[in-house]
């Protein structure tokens, strides 16, 4: 019996020091779920999956230990081990089978996929410590069994003496102890202590808020709101623009061209039905009554060149109604439907919005371009459609 | 010694039973009437009185004031008469107390889905309202407070601690939130205006949790459980700390509503800590309940009672972790304005609330029937339909509100939102909501079933109405008994008690809400921030009317995937006009703070199309139409009426603007209507729609023009 006390002690080190790693573990999630910047920290994933194994190996060992127990046939008649031995054996099996999983994973894929791998690998950790503790707890039952004397009596165990220690309990037997005199309506009260572990819990929660309090209010250390808020936009700005430096051309207004390939005018066409489609119509011709303006007549308001349509695009024209949409596509989508729209000229679409473009003087200050001025200037007729290259240059001269 | 007979009132127990059962089934079908609305938008069948917007408060309304509302009142009236050896003080008093409580609900059922509503969250009923609410109470603590002085019980047990902490503190909450300046019969502005508006709101709002769904059914838990089960309860020193903890430190964590708002950072920090702190006393609670059924588990596989009792304190574990983890930071930016905080209260609300509810109607019936309950394979039935509804309704929420977060605020490496379009993350959950509405149906069918079981029961024993019970007359002189706890000496003096324990929940709420209002440097002005126009104001009376602020968020918080979403983040100075403030708590359509500024602004003929049919403007969106903007009239007859009140209130209107008003307001509408014509749209300028849409294209405007800096004025 002595033996099964010394491994039990072991398993009571290996929870603990599973919890202790478990803990900074889940503050750090936090932390990367909200800076929202998704840790990308390889020593992190490191962690994360040392503890994984860790954990995988602690489980092995354990429904080894239960395996071989169990396999004793006194023990396999007690009708709770069947249930534990079938549980071991699919921990045993699922272990061998993530193991090997393991192997292959590509770590470095994971690392990349930066929140979601994180949430996987926590989760994962959470699920076999889950397992671990169940596991742990049907090992510790069966010490128990095995341990009774003939009085079916178990010995305390240090376990029991934790337990006894934490909750200080009078035990049910003894209840008439603390029973106190007085009764409502048949209700009596016993009198038992505060439960330690509740007690120290509590105050621990004290020692939290004021130390919160501390941190946030009375030191540099805590950030609070405006000033986290100051941190995350330029680690934002920052890894943005050291996204951008990696790209090679950026498309801005000054050197914006006319994409004539098939799938940049697929996928700016998509764009346009998910977004522009609502005020401009599926076929970009509006309708009367519409929101937007007819898209595929010859009519411009802010400009019909392609610069002049992506200058429309990427920063709106408020007071008309048109939203910037700078900061939900990327200038390249911008591009894809500038040029969408630019193929959409003269498809004259059934039930199209009048023309629109007579407002000009209202508006343009920079480009008084001819198509909104006059709009039955020659540019303006499909036949001069090849022009556009032209055009587009006269009105960034005009710039 | 002489005992003394008497009678228990068993009958007002019986009113307020039935009630309870009849308003439950009521306020859980208006709750999945309104999600299977966020499923199947076209549900509210074009009738303006049941979109989401209006039953949604209905919805809490019911469930929490008369489901549990009559729940507290038949617990409390069947507990306190035999835990105190008396009948109820007045049966008169008794009778005002049920037949007034009913009929503020049945005002409440007609009131809301007209759209007279305050808008401030589980306080939305008008002010004629408020005002009976206030009376009623006070004779329900009149009558409790008398029956406590004739008592023949000399010591006060702990579950009528919890009823008259209950009592006290909703007066309190109740009055002081619903401070208003009534402008019609049927119309009133909150007193408080923006920031202000909103602590004392979520002052209420939360303790309207704390000491309304939390403290009366802690009561009932102490009474029910040990007499359920028999047993003693576990520890008489646990529930001395955990009442008073409990009490002092609920009041505190308010401001948790209000995590990286406008409001001050240090309010923030004390609703955090005092969150915390809290996690301790409610779970004092749930261990002396639990612990209670110590030796007695073999009797819960058998009862129905204790097993609903059992699951209703697990839940209210459960919750009461949750909420204080919740009230951490990085943990509320994720879940706040989602789903997520739906499951919670659900967890709360259909687990504690709902499960004790029932396992005391299932202890009740027999007893006052005397009999036996009708079947226990029915209530066993019910059990696990319970159970498995609270499930199913929790689980795709939680999914639904994190995953919704998540999108929120995912960038793509490019820096650019990688769900610019809010529908995108709608559209996702969607399936979620219909999971959650599965669950809701299969907890209805359970209290179907219940309701079966109940009458059957009822029907085969014979209702006792008033139940013989004897016991002795208080000695006029007491001797304590020597070496006895201090807190003895208390549960003697049930008058010091109740002062104790209004000092108790009123410092708090004095230590947050005072300086809040007093203190200039707490809410820096902005000079740009103008008061609104009468035609937006009577925008905002729409908006507030159509319950917009159940769905659309007024409050940007200081974080990149929202600024970058709505523009730049919200200042407690531009909410100093907002009578009431309507910053919102649920993100179920985007935030409209903004929605007139540049960022987002769109043509008036956009928002004129959205409210015809907001699936034209944005395919998939589960916005119900507003056809009755376009036909109705706007109501001008009290716009002086509410600009001489708004200018009551501090609104800087100038003096006599009030004769200008109608004609101001008919000048902008005009202006509206003319734009509108010239994209096509031929609307009359005296239609709602106009000061709906004038009032969304002032929102987030003020604030680019000049004089944004935010100034800490002097006193």
């Amino acid at each position: 019996m002595k033996s099964f006390n010394n491994i039990r002690k072991a398993i009571g080190a290996t929870l603990v020091g599973a919890l202790i790693a478990l803990l900074p573990k889940s503050a750090m999630a936090g932390n990367a779920l909200v800076n929202g910047t998704g840790v990308s920290d390889e020593t992190l994933f490191l962690i994360l999956a040392v503890i994984a194994i860790f954990q995988l190996v602690a489980i092995l060992v354990i429904a080894g230990v239960i395996k071989s127990i169990v396999q004793n046939k006194e023990v396999w008649q007690m009708r709770w081990g069947k249930g534990a031995a079938g549980v071991a054996t699919l921990f045993l099996l699922f272990t061998a089978s993530s193991a090997h999983a393991a192997e292959d994973a590509d770590f470095d894929a994971l690392v990349n996929m930066g929140d979601t791998g994180f949430i996987a690998l926590v989760t994962l950790n959470l699920f076999l410590f889950l397992a671990f503790l169940y596991l742990a707890s049907k090992l510790n039952g069966l010490f128990k069994m095995l341990m009774q004397d003939e009085e079916g009596k178990v010995p305390a165990t240090f376990m029991d003496k934790v337990n006894a220690m934490l909750t200080d309990a009078v035990p049910v037997e003894k209840e008439d102890d603390v029973l106190m005199d007085h009764e409502y309506d048949g209700i009596h009260e016993l009198d038992n202590n505060l439960p330690p572990w509740w007690l120290y819990g509590f105050y621990f929660s004290i020692v939290f808020g004021v130390v919160y309090v501390i941190n946030y209010h009375f030191t540099d250390n805590g950030k609070l709101q405006i000033e986290e808020y100051v941190v995350e936009m330029e680690a934002a700005e920052a890894a943005k623009a050291a996204f951008v430096a990696t790209q090679k051309n950026t498309v801005d207004e000054s050197n914006v061209e006319l994409l004539t390939d098939a799938s940049d005018l697929a996928a700016g066409g998509k764009t346009f039905k998910l977004y522009c489609a609502p005020c401009h119509g599926e076929s970009g011709g509006s309708m009367p009554g519409g929101v937007g303006p007819n898209l595929t007549d010859d009519y411009w308001i802010h400009g019909g060149s392609v610069t002049d349509i992506f200058k429309t695009i990427k920063y709106g024209v408020p007071e008309k109604g048109m939203v910037s949409w700078q900061a939900q596509l990327n200038p390249t989508q911008i591009q894809q439907v500038s040029s969408y729209i630019k193929s959409l000229k003269g498809t004259n679409p059934e039930n199209a919005k009048e023309p629109q473009g007579e407002l000009l003087e209202e508006t343009a200050t920079a480009e008084p371009t001819e198509e909104a001025t006059e709009p039955t200037t020659d540019e303006e007729t499909p036949a001069e459609e090849a022009n556009d290259a032209e055009q587009q240059e006269e009105v960034t001269m005009v710039e | 010694m002489e005992m003394e007979k008497f009678n228990y009132d068993n009958e007002i127990v019986r009113k307020f039973i039935i009630a309870t059962v009849v308003f439950g089934i009521v306020g859980m079908l208006v709750g999945l009437t309104a999600a299977l609305q966020l499923v199947i938008p076209e549900l509210n069948a074009g009738l303006q009185w049941i979109t989401f917007g209006r039953i949604r408060p209905l919805h809490t309304n019911a469930v929490i004031f008369a489901f549990v509302g009559n729940g507290i009142f038949a617990g409390v009236y069947y507990s306190m008469q035999r835990l105190l050896k008396t009948r109820m003080w007045s049966d008169l008093l008794s009778n005002i107390n049920f037949w007034g409580w009913q009929l503020i609900i049945l005002s409440a059922a007609i009131t809301l889905p007209l759209g007279i509503t305050t808008s401030k969250e589980y306080a939305e009923l008008e002010w004629p309202i408020d005002i009976a609410i206030a009376l009623i109470w006070v004779v329900f603590g009149l009558n409790m407070l008398m029956t406590i002085i004739k008592r023949r019980e000399r010591h006060i047990y702990v579950a009528i601690w919890f009823y008259i902490a209950t009592f006290v503190t909703v007066a309190i909450l109740h009055i002081f939130n619903s401070f208003e300046l009534p402008v019609t019969m049927l119309k009133s502005y909150s007193w408080y205006a923006g920031v202000q508006d909103a602590l004392v709101q979520w002052w209420y709002g939360h303790n309207a949790v704390a000491f309304f769904l939390t403290t009366p059914y802690l009561g009932l838990m102490y009474y029910f459980v040990p007499k359920a089960a028999n047993r003693p309860v576990y520890s008489y020193r646990l529930s001395i700390v955990h009442f008073w903890a409990l009490i002092f430190i609920y009041i505190w964590a308010g401001p948790h509503h209000l995590l990286y708002t406008s409001l001050p950072d240090w309010a923030q920090s004390l609703g955090t800590v005092f969150s915390i702190m809290l996690i301790a006393p409610s779970w004092g609670g749930m261990l002396n309940g639990l612990l209670t059924l110590r030796g007695a588990w073999d009797k819960v596989r058998d009862s129905a009672v204790l097993k609903f009792m059992v699951v209703a304190i697990t839940c209210y574990g459960m919750s009461t972790f949750e909420g204080p983890m919740l009230s951490l930071k990085n943990l509320n930016a994720i879940s706040h304005f989602t789903d997520w905080t739906i499951a919670h209260v659900h967890i709360g609300g259909l687990g504690w609330n709902g499960f004790l509810t029932f396992g005391m109607l299932y202890f009740l019936i027999p007893k006052m029937w005397g009999t036996k309950l009708h079947s226990q394979r029915l209530a066993n039935f019910h059990f696990w339909i319970g159970t498995l509804g609270i499930v199913f309704y929790a689980i795709p929420l939680y999914w639904a509100g994190f995953t919704q977060s998540l999108m929120w605020k995912e960038f793509t490496a490019d820096g650019f939102l990688a769900y610019p379009n809010f529908l995108e993350t709608v559209t996702q959950i969607i399936p979620m909501y219909a999971m959650r509405a599965l669950g809701g149906t299969l907890y209805l069918i359970g209290v179907f079933v219940m309701v079966y079981n109940l009458m059957a029961t009822a029907k085969s024993g014979s209702f006792m109405k008033n139940e013989e019970a004897e016991a002795p007359a208080l000695a006029p002189k007491y001797k304590p008994h020597a070496g006895e706890y201090w807190h003895r000496a208390l549960e003697r003096k049930p008058m010091v008690l109740t002062i104790l324990a209004v000092v108790a929940v009123s410092i708090g709420g004095l230590v947050e809400i005072v300086p809040t209002a007093l203190v200039k440097s707490n809410i820096p002005t902005i000079s740009s921030v103008k008061p609104y126009t009468p035609l937006e104001l009577e925008g905002r009376d729409l908006y507030i009317r159509e319950g917009c602020n159940n769905c659309h968020s007024q409050m940007i918080r200081p974080f990149r995937s929202e600024t970058e979403r709505y523009g730049e983040y919200s200042k407690a100075g531009e909410f100093v006009y907002d009578h009431p403030f309507l910053w919102g708590s649920k993100r179920t359509g985007p935030d409209l703070a903004r929605e007139g500024g540049s960022k987002l602004r769109k043509p008036n003929s956009w928002h004129y199309n959205h409210f015809m049919d907001p699936r034209t403007m944005s395919p998939g969106s589960i916005m119900p139409p507003y056809p009755w903007f376009i036909e109705q009239d706007l109501d001008v007859s009290n716009t002086a009426a509410k600009i001489n009140a708004m200018r009551t209130l501090g609104v800087p209107y100038p003096e006599g603007y009030e004769d200008q008003a109608v004609a101001d307001l008919n000048a902008q509408a005009e202006e509206i209507a003319a734009d509108l014509a010239q994209g096509g749209i031929e609307v009359a300028a005296n239609r709602e729609v106009i000061a709906i849409i004038a009032y969304l294209q002032r929102l987030g405007t003020d604030i680019e023009n000049e004089g944004t800096e935010e100034v800490v004025s002097n006193p």
